[in-house]
Protein backbone atom coordinates (compact mmCIF):
# COMPACT_ATOMS: atom_id res chain seq x y z
CA UNK A 1 0.00 0.00 0.00
CA UNK A 2 2.71 2.57 0.81
CA UNK A 3 4.74 1.86 -1.86
CA UNK A 4 1.91 2.56 -4.21
CA UNK A 5 1.46 6.12 -2.74
CA UNK A 6 5.28 6.82 -3.70
CA UNK A 7 4.54 5.52 -6.57
CA UNK A 8 1.79 7.81 -7.74
CA UNK A 9 3.93 10.50 -6.36
CA UNK A 10 6.44 10.32 -8.56
CA UNK A 11 4.22 10.23 -11.82
CA UNK A 12 2.17 13.17 -10.42
CA UNK A 13 4.71 16.23 -10.99
CA UNK A 14 4.80 14.36 -14.95
CA UNK A 15 1.58 14.81 -15.57
CA UNK A 16 1.41 18.15 -13.53
CA UNK A 17 4.86 19.86 -13.47
CA UNK A 18 6.06 20.28 -10.11
CA UNK A 19 2.38 19.47 -8.82
CA UNK A 20 1.09 23.08 -9.50
CA UNK A 21 -2.48 23.88 -10.47
CA UNK A 22 -4.02 23.06 -13.51
CA UNK A 23 -4.50 26.62 -14.41
CA UNK A 24 -0.99 27.61 -13.97
CA UNK A 25 0.26 24.48 -16.00
CA UNK A 26 -1.97 26.39 -18.91
CA UNK A 27 -0.34 29.42 -18.29
CA UNK A 28 3.03 27.85 -18.21
CA UNK A 29 2.35 26.01 -21.42
CA UNK A 30 1.21 29.36 -23.06
CA UNK A 31 4.13 31.05 -22.23
CA UNK A 32 6.37 28.34 -23.69
CA UNK A 33 4.71 28.60 -27.16
CA UNK A 34 1.19 27.06 -28.66
CA UNK A 35 3.24 24.63 -30.39
CA UNK A 36 3.91 20.76 -29.11
CA UNK A 37 7.31 19.02 -30.45
CA UNK A 38 6.59 15.99 -30.35
CA UNK A 39 9.67 13.97 -30.96
CA UNK A 40 12.80 14.71 -32.66
CA UNK A 41 16.69 13.57 -33.58
CA UNK A 42 19.76 14.38 -34.13
CA UNK A 43 19.61 15.32 -37.81
CA UNK A 44 16.30 17.12 -37.89
CA UNK A 45 16.45 20.17 -39.93
CA UNK A 46 16.41 23.39 -38.40
CA UNK A 47 13.06 24.63 -38.76
CA UNK A 48 10.69 27.92 -38.53
CA UNK A 49 6.77 28.36 -38.08
CA UNK A 50 4.94 31.47 -38.86
CA UNK A 51 1.41 31.89 -38.17
CA UNK A 52 -0.20 34.32 -40.38
CA UNK A 53 -4.68 34.59 -40.39
CA UNK A 54 -4.63 31.89 -42.65
CA UNK A 55 -2.07 29.38 -42.32
CA UNK A 56 0.55 28.36 -40.44
CA UNK A 57 3.62 27.89 -42.32
CA UNK A 58 6.62 25.34 -41.92
CA UNK A 59 9.73 26.14 -43.47
CA UNK A 60 12.48 23.47 -43.06
CA UNK A 61 16.52 23.62 -44.02
CA UNK A 62 17.05 20.17 -45.70
CA UNK A 63 20.16 21.73 -48.29
CA UNK A 64 21.11 18.80 -50.43
CA UNK A 65 18.06 16.28 -50.25
CA UNK A 66 15.80 16.08 -52.73
CA UNK A 67 12.38 15.71 -52.99
CA UNK A 68 11.79 12.68 -53.62
CA UNK A 69 13.75 11.70 -50.10
CA UNK A 70 11.82 13.84 -48.04
CA UNK A 71 8.29 12.40 -46.84
CA UNK A 72 5.41 14.50 -44.66
CA UNK A 73 2.31 13.35 -43.23
CA UNK A 74 -0.73 14.97 -42.16
CA UNK A 75 -2.83 13.41 -39.09
CA UNK A 76 -4.80 14.30 -36.06
CA UNK A 77 -3.67 17.99 -36.22
CA UNK A 78 0.10 16.91 -36.58
CA UNK A 79 2.22 17.55 -39.30
CA UNK A 80 4.85 14.63 -39.19
CA UNK A 81 8.61 15.29 -41.80
CA UNK A 82 10.25 12.31 -42.30
CA UNK A 83 13.86 11.86 -44.13
CA UNK A 84 17.51 10.51 -44.33
CA UNK A 85 19.66 12.66 -45.16
CA UNK A 86 23.11 12.27 -47.22
CA UNK A 87 24.06 8.74 -47.47
CA UNK A 88 25.93 8.93 -50.13
CA UNK A 89 29.69 9.19 -48.31
CA UNK A 90 31.18 6.87 -50.64
CA UNK A 91 34.86 7.98 -49.56
CA UNK A 92 37.65 6.53 -46.77
CA UNK A 93 36.92 8.65 -43.76
CA UNK A 94 41.05 9.74 -43.85
CA UNK A 95 40.02 11.61 -47.16
CA UNK A 96 37.80 13.63 -44.87
CA UNK A 97 39.34 17.15 -43.80
CA UNK A 98 36.36 18.16 -42.47
CA UNK A 99 32.52 16.38 -42.04
CA UNK A 100 30.49 19.27 -40.67
CA UNK A 101 27.26 18.17 -42.64
CA UNK A 102 24.55 16.44 -40.47
CA UNK A 103 24.05 12.62 -41.30
CA UNK A 104 21.39 9.67 -40.72
CA UNK A 105 17.41 9.75 -40.20
CA UNK A 106 15.36 12.49 -39.23
CA UNK A 107 11.82 11.88 -37.88
CA UNK A 108 10.07 15.45 -36.66
CA UNK A 109 6.60 16.38 -35.31
CA UNK A 110 4.68 19.14 -34.97
CA UNK A 111 1.33 19.89 -33.32
CA UNK A 112 -0.52 22.74 -34.99
CA UNK A 113 -2.74 24.11 -32.39
CA UNK A 114 -6.31 24.49 -33.26
CA UNK A 115 -5.76 22.24 -36.46
CA UNK A 116 -5.41 22.79 -39.88
CA UNK A 117 -7.57 21.60 -43.69
CA UNK A 118 -5.45 18.37 -43.91
CA UNK A 119 -6.81 17.99 -47.50
CA UNK A 120 -5.70 21.39 -48.46
CA UNK A 121 -1.67 21.19 -47.34
CA UNK A 122 0.62 22.39 -50.02
CA UNK A 123 4.73 22.22 -50.15
CA UNK A 124 7.33 23.55 -52.01
CA UNK A 125 10.81 22.96 -52.55
CA UNK A 126 13.32 25.20 -53.25
CA UNK A 127 17.29 25.85 -52.93
CA UNK A 128 17.08 23.28 -49.89
CA UNK A 129 14.24 24.65 -48.19
CA UNK A 130 10.79 22.63 -47.77
CA UNK A 131 8.16 25.05 -47.25
CA UNK A 132 4.91 23.19 -45.76
CA UNK A 133 1.16 25.56 -46.10
CA UNK A 134 -1.42 24.57 -43.49
CA UNK A 135 -4.37 26.34 -43.95
CA UNK A 136 -6.05 26.80 -40.83
CA UNK A 137 -10.04 25.76 -40.54
CA UNK A 138 -12.60 28.14 -41.47
CA UNK A 139 -14.07 28.40 -38.12
CA UNK A 140 -10.46 29.39 -36.79
CA UNK A 141 -9.94 32.13 -39.15
CA UNK A 142 -10.64 35.43 -37.91
CA UNK A 143 -14.38 36.96 -38.75
CA UNK A 144 -15.31 40.63 -38.64
CA UNK A 145 -18.36 41.32 -37.02
CA UNK A 146 -20.22 44.59 -37.82
CA UNK A 147 -21.83 45.74 -34.61
CA UNK A 148 -24.93 47.99 -35.55
CA UNK A 149 -25.33 50.59 -33.15
CA UNK A 150 -28.99 51.82 -32.54
CA UNK B 1 17.44 56.32 -39.56
CA UNK B 2 17.50 52.46 -39.36
CA UNK B 3 20.85 50.67 -38.84
CA UNK B 4 21.17 47.51 -40.57
CA UNK B 5 23.31 45.03 -38.71
CA UNK B 6 24.26 42.42 -40.63
CA UNK B 7 24.81 38.77 -39.25
CA UNK B 8 26.99 36.05 -40.47
CA UNK B 9 27.06 32.34 -39.93
CA UNK B 10 29.35 29.67 -41.17
CA UNK B 11 27.71 27.08 -43.00
CA UNK B 12 28.59 23.63 -42.28
CA UNK B 13 31.09 22.19 -44.51
CA UNK B 14 32.32 18.62 -45.62
CA UNK B 15 35.87 18.92 -47.42
CA UNK B 16 37.06 15.53 -48.98
CA UNK B 17 40.66 15.28 -50.64
CA UNK B 18 40.72 13.29 -53.42
CA UNK B 19 44.01 12.63 -55.67
CA UNK B 20 43.71 15.24 -58.40
CA UNK B 21 41.63 17.67 -56.56
CA UNK B 22 39.70 18.95 -53.03
CA UNK B 23 35.61 19.30 -53.09
CA UNK B 24 34.49 21.46 -50.58
CA UNK B 25 30.62 20.82 -50.27
CA UNK B 26 28.87 23.91 -48.33
CA UNK B 27 25.50 24.10 -47.28
CA UNK B 28 23.45 27.01 -48.09
CA UNK B 29 19.67 26.69 -47.79
CA UNK B 30 17.65 29.23 -49.37
CA UNK B 31 20.51 30.66 -51.23
CA UNK B 32 19.78 31.03 -54.65
CA UNK B 33 22.88 31.18 -57.51
CA UNK B 34 23.19 35.34 -57.59
CA UNK B 35 23.08 35.58 -53.81
CA UNK B 36 26.26 33.34 -53.73
CA UNK B 37 29.89 35.17 -53.80
CA UNK B 38 32.81 32.84 -54.26
CA UNK B 39 36.77 35.25 -54.05
CA UNK B 40 40.06 34.02 -54.27
CA UNK B 41 42.11 36.54 -52.95
CA UNK B 42 45.98 35.75 -51.58
CA UNK B 43 45.96 32.13 -51.04
CA UNK B 44 42.34 32.36 -49.40
CA UNK B 45 39.27 31.61 -50.88
CA UNK B 46 35.90 34.07 -49.53
CA UNK B 47 32.91 32.24 -49.61
CA UNK B 48 29.94 34.76 -49.29
CA UNK B 49 25.79 34.71 -49.20
CA UNK B 50 23.98 37.50 -48.88
CA UNK B 51 20.75 38.02 -47.11
CA UNK B 52 19.36 34.55 -47.93
CA UNK B 53 16.10 34.36 -48.83
CA UNK B 54 14.04 33.13 -45.80
CA UNK B 55 12.02 30.79 -48.21
CA UNK B 56 9.25 30.26 -50.74
CA UNK B 57 6.54 31.12 -48.38
CA UNK B 58 7.42 34.94 -47.58
CA UNK B 59 7.92 36.80 -44.33
CA UNK B 60 4.70 37.59 -43.31
CA UNK B 61 3.12 36.00 -40.38
CA UNK B 62 4.22 35.73 -36.25
CA UNK B 63 7.36 33.41 -35.66
CA UNK B 64 5.80 30.78 -33.29
CA UNK B 65 9.43 28.90 -33.68
CA UNK B 66 12.56 30.34 -34.99
CA UNK B 67 15.36 27.81 -35.58
CA UNK B 68 17.04 28.77 -38.74
CA UNK B 69 19.64 31.66 -38.70
CA UNK B 70 17.89 33.64 -40.86
CA UNK B 71 20.94 35.22 -41.28
CA UNK B 72 24.07 35.75 -44.41
CA UNK B 73 26.76 32.80 -44.68
CA UNK B 74 30.37 33.77 -44.36
CA UNK B 75 33.29 31.20 -44.58
CA UNK B 76 37.14 31.63 -45.75
CA UNK B 77 39.53 28.80 -46.37
CA UNK B 78 43.19 29.09 -46.51
CA UNK B 79 44.07 27.12 -50.13
CA UNK B 80 48.07 25.92 -49.20
CA UNK B 81 49.97 25.49 -52.53
CA UNK B 82 48.81 22.58 -53.90
CA UNK B 83 45.60 24.03 -54.88
CA UNK B 84 45.80 25.75 -58.17
CA UNK B 85 43.74 29.42 -57.90
CA UNK B 86 43.07 29.57 -61.72
CA UNK B 87 41.20 25.78 -61.55
CA UNK B 88 38.20 26.40 -59.11
CA UNK B 89 34.88 25.09 -60.52
CA UNK B 90 31.55 25.67 -58.50
CA UNK B 91 28.24 24.79 -58.33
CA UNK B 92 25.17 25.07 -56.50
CA UNK B 93 22.43 22.78 -56.14
CA UNK B 94 19.28 22.16 -53.71
CA UNK B 95 21.27 24.80 -51.41
CA UNK B 96 24.55 23.06 -51.27
CA UNK B 97 27.12 24.96 -52.78
CA UNK B 98 29.97 22.76 -54.55
CA UNK B 99 33.45 23.83 -54.76
CA UNK B 100 35.88 21.77 -56.78
CA UNK B 101 39.80 22.43 -56.26
CA UNK B 102 42.00 20.91 -58.79
CA UNK B 103 45.60 20.82 -57.50
CA UNK B 104 48.48 22.08 -59.09
CA UNK B 105 49.99 19.43 -61.65
CA UNK B 106 53.27 19.32 -59.45
CA UNK B 107 51.28 18.24 -57.04
CA UNK B 108 49.31 15.61 -58.75
CA UNK B 109 50.80 11.91 -58.26
CA UNK B 110 52.62 10.72 -61.37
CA UNK B 111 53.84 7.33 -62.51
CA UNK B 112 57.62 7.17 -63.46
CA UNK B 113 58.44 4.85 -66.54
CA UNK B 114 61.83 3.14 -66.23
CA UNK B 115 63.97 3.09 -69.40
Amino acid sequence: MGSLIRNRSRVAPWALPWGMPEEFNQLWQEFNGPLGWIEQSSASPAMDVRETPEAFIIEADVPGMKKEEVHIEVADNVVTLKGERWGQREENKKDYHLAERQVGSFRRSVAIPGGFEAGKVSAKFEHGVLTITLPKPEEKKPRKIEVRVE
Amino acid sequence: MAVVEERYVAPRVNVVERENEVVIEAELPGVSREQAEIEVREGTLYLKAHARAIGGGGTEGAYRVQERPGASYYRSFKLGDTIDPAKIEARLQDGVLTLTLAKSDKFKPRAIVVN
